[in-house]
């Protein structure tokens, strides 16, 4: 008898156990990977979510409503299937949503139990609606986040920011963040258009997408991307490090950056030397740099994240005013050091 | 018990803490300078454990129950101890609340609290009555297979390491001293507290702990700084479960990997399982010893009914926070007095022997 009542007390938590709580099958869920959030025509928000299915093709739901949870709320009610956002991991934002700030999508999307915090963002310029219902010729393997993955479609010519990464951003003392901007492509789903620099939570411009190149370049969050130097001449960068010299003075923070790059020659039209090449690539930089810097200045955003290579030398207080009082005082050298590595098959260009 | 279960355990039960509530309340503390906060905690308990470990070798062989009511006779005993039992049952309930809410957010949001919470006490109750050399072996077994999980979800997450964000470092005024939330971090130090009970032939010595306690210092340290290396110190204090939240910013293409927070969730309620145990262990020792002369298992069915109800009885996290703030001064007394009581009476007991 207490034989047979300790197997049955041993079989019960296989009943109890099995995760078997409401669940719901995997054929009877919805799994969206995209979703895209902008203003709404009779609310405050609209909420699109793109479901991939088995037969290539993305399916798309629809709903506005004047907070994103009750968006939600309401395309789970019109659903056929549970909608479960696991599995969720790029949020397309409008550029007029990004523009009147992010805040209660930061809060939404980290606050969602379902929603994993490294997920993407990025931001959608032109047309909202095209650009979401955009389907390219099936290919079923090809989802849209593919395009930000590090692991499949992402070149270092894209910033990328995560929602965790957004979310700091919003609530740091010291560092802004450039989103990436994208729009609807032709012959694929997106075309780069450069980032989106935020201030807080809100969008107050925009690079273009050398710019953002040379930003990626900036955070050391880098790996081989291709410069055109000249009108002949393309090199691709091999390595590149940064070198930041800071001082704090009465005036206020000063900050002399060095970029070395190491670049290898991959087009020489024109047969320029080595010297030529890496004199043109030095000025290009430091005209992109110019204009970066002159964008930081003019927008107030420390979207380079000037304020983190200062946080060591910073006291609490100081790290709290950084955005107010010392980023406005901040004055900012850049240049650039640029070493040619090699013309990878060739020997030095050589001007006939 | 042998040395290595014992120092498994100790790590174990440390953990259980340093995986739960123990970041959360640290970053909460303090704006700047964790660091101190983490190792004021630290030398405290290295302190109160080499007293409490000097009291008690001098009487190998008994725990601290039979040791008080021994010298200093049963009301004595009883009111001394009465607030260490309180201490260690509210312990219990507000650590598997803690750990049940958040299996509830990350892991099973469609099941009813209640059944969790069943299977989170069912558990600790029948290792308990089983006795110590259960748990520990239990401990063990645990030990090694969720060491590496708690490891790897603790710091796979170092590839989105901004060192940048450990600034300021130095904090001059203690003025963290004066926070609630800073005494109720000190709930993770009180894991020596159960050293007090095995009753070992031969005295613990702290020297042969030195492992264990080195490996929960370095917990200690990387279960506050991981998150705060990630997010920085301003994004940190605002989420409840810090820890966790630093493994889900990994983005790994392999699909086990898609869903990181659950390890993390799943090895610390492993731990709390065992942390338990060993609580609720203690607790029934000492009521049976000095309060209720009862057998183990209805003693331990009364203390599992109670602890259940009182558990759902806790509506939300404000209310869980409110009594982890009126417990810390159960837990300091816990870990203050019974170390100095120990210490006194080991003295006393040296003198008039020798």
């Amino acid at each position: 008898m207490t034989r047979m009542t300790r197997v049955l007390a041993a079989l019960l938590p296989l009943v109890l156990l099995c995760g078997c709580w409401d669940v719901r099958d995997i054929n009877k869920r919805y799994l969206p990977v995209v979703m895209g959030i902008t203003k709404g025509k009779h609310a405050d928000y609209s909420i699109t979510l793109q479901i991939p299915s088995v037969i290539g093709k993305t399916q798309i739901l629809q709903q506005e409503a004047d907070s994103i949870s009750k968006a939600l709320d309401l395309i789970r009610t019109k659903a056929e299937k549970h909608v479960d956002l696991l599995h969720l991991r790029l949020f397309l934002i409008s550029e007029e949503m990004a523009k009147s700030g992010l805040e209660d999508v930061m809060d939404f999307a980290i606050r969602a139990n379902d929603i994993s915090i490294k997920g993407m963002v990025a931001i959608v310029t032109g047309d909202f609606d095209k650009t979401l219902h955009h389907q390219i010729s099936p290919t079923p393997e090809i989802s849209s986040y593919d395009y930000f993955s590090e692991e499949s479609g992402w070149t270092p010519n894209v910033s990328i920011v995560r929602i965790w990464e957004a979310f700091k951003g919003s609530q740091s003392y010291t560092e802004d963040l450039a989103y990436p901007i994208v729009h609807m492509g032709t012959d694929t789903l997106y075309d780069f258009r450069g980032s989106a620099i935020m201030k807080k939570n809100k969008m107050v411009g925009s690079m273009t997408p050398e710019q953002t190149l040379i930003y990626n370049i900036f955070l050391e969050k880098y790996t081989g991307g291709t410069i055109e130097a000249a009108k002949d001449t393309t090199v691709i960068i091999k390595k590149a490090k940064m070198r930041h010299h800071k001082s704090w003075t009465a005036s206020g923070p000063q900050l002399k950056s060095d970029v070395y790059l190491d670049v290898a020659v991959t087009e020489n039209k024109r047969n320029l030397s080595n010297r030529q090449i890496a004199e043109e690539i030095r000025l290009l930089i430091d005209e992109k740099g110019d204009e970066i810097v002159a964008k930081m200045r003019g927008l107030d955003s420390d979207f380079l994240g000037v304020g983190q290579i200062f946080r060591p030398t910073m006291n609490e207080r100081q790290i709290k005013e950084w955005k107010t009082k010392w980023f406005p005082q901040l004055k900012f050298e850049l240049s650039v050091k640029v070493n040619i590595r090699d013309n990878i098959y060739f020997k030095e260009g050589r001007q006939r | 018990m042998s040395k290595r279960l014992l120092g498994a355990l100790f790590v174990q039960i440390h953990l259980a803490a340093i995986l739960s509530f123990y970041a959360t309340k640290v970053i909460e503390t303090t704006s700047s300078g964790h660091w101190e906060a983490i190792a004021i905690g630290c030398l405290l308990e290295l302190l109160l454990a080499w007293l409490y470990l000097k009291g008690l070798s001098a009487f190998p062989g008994r725990h601290i129950g039979e040791i008080i009511r021994e010298t200093v006779g049963a009301w004595a005993a009883r009111a001394l101890l009465l607030p260490f039992v309180a201490f260690l049952f509210f312990y219990v309930i507000l650590q598997s609340r803690y750990q049940l809410v958040k299996i509830n957010i990350v892991m099973l949001p469609s099941t009813p609290l209640w059944a969790v919470l069943m299977l989170y006490m069912a558990l600790p109750i029948y290792a308990a009555v089983k006795g110590i050399q259960t748990i520990a072996r239990l401990g063990a077994a645990l030990f090694l297979s969720f060491m590496p999980f708690v490891v790897f979800s603790m710091f796979i997450s170092y590839s989105n390491f901004e060192w940048r964000n450990i600034f300021p470092v130095w904090r001059s005024d203690p003025a963290f001293l004066a926070q609630p939330s800073f005494y109720t971090s000190l709930f993770a130090f009180s894991g020596f507290l159960f050293l007090g009970m095995v009753s070992s032939r031969k005295p613990v010595k702290l020297r042969k702990l030195w492992p264990a306690m080195a490996l929960v210092t370095v917990f200690q340290f990387a279960s506050v700084y991981v998150p705060l290396l990630i997010f920085g110190q301003e994004t940190a204090a605002r989420f409840q479960y810090p820890v966790t939240m630093a493994s889900d910013t990994v983005d790994l293409e392999w699909v086990i990997f898609d869903w990181l927070p659950t390890f993390s969730v799943v090895s610390s309620s492993a731990l709390g399982i065992v942390e338990s145990s060993v609580r609720i262990w203690m607790i029934l020792t000492l009521l049976r010893k000095l309060y209720l002369p009862m057998g183990d298992k209805w003693l331990a069915g009364l203390v599992g009914i109670a602890m259940f109800f009182l558990s759902l009885r806790i509506h939300g996290m404000q209310m869980l926070d409110r009594f982890f703030a009126l417990s810390a001064t159960l837990c300091l007394y816990s870990m203050i007095v019974l170390p100095l009581v120990l210490a006194l009476l080991g003295r006393y007991k040296r003198r008039s022997s020798g």
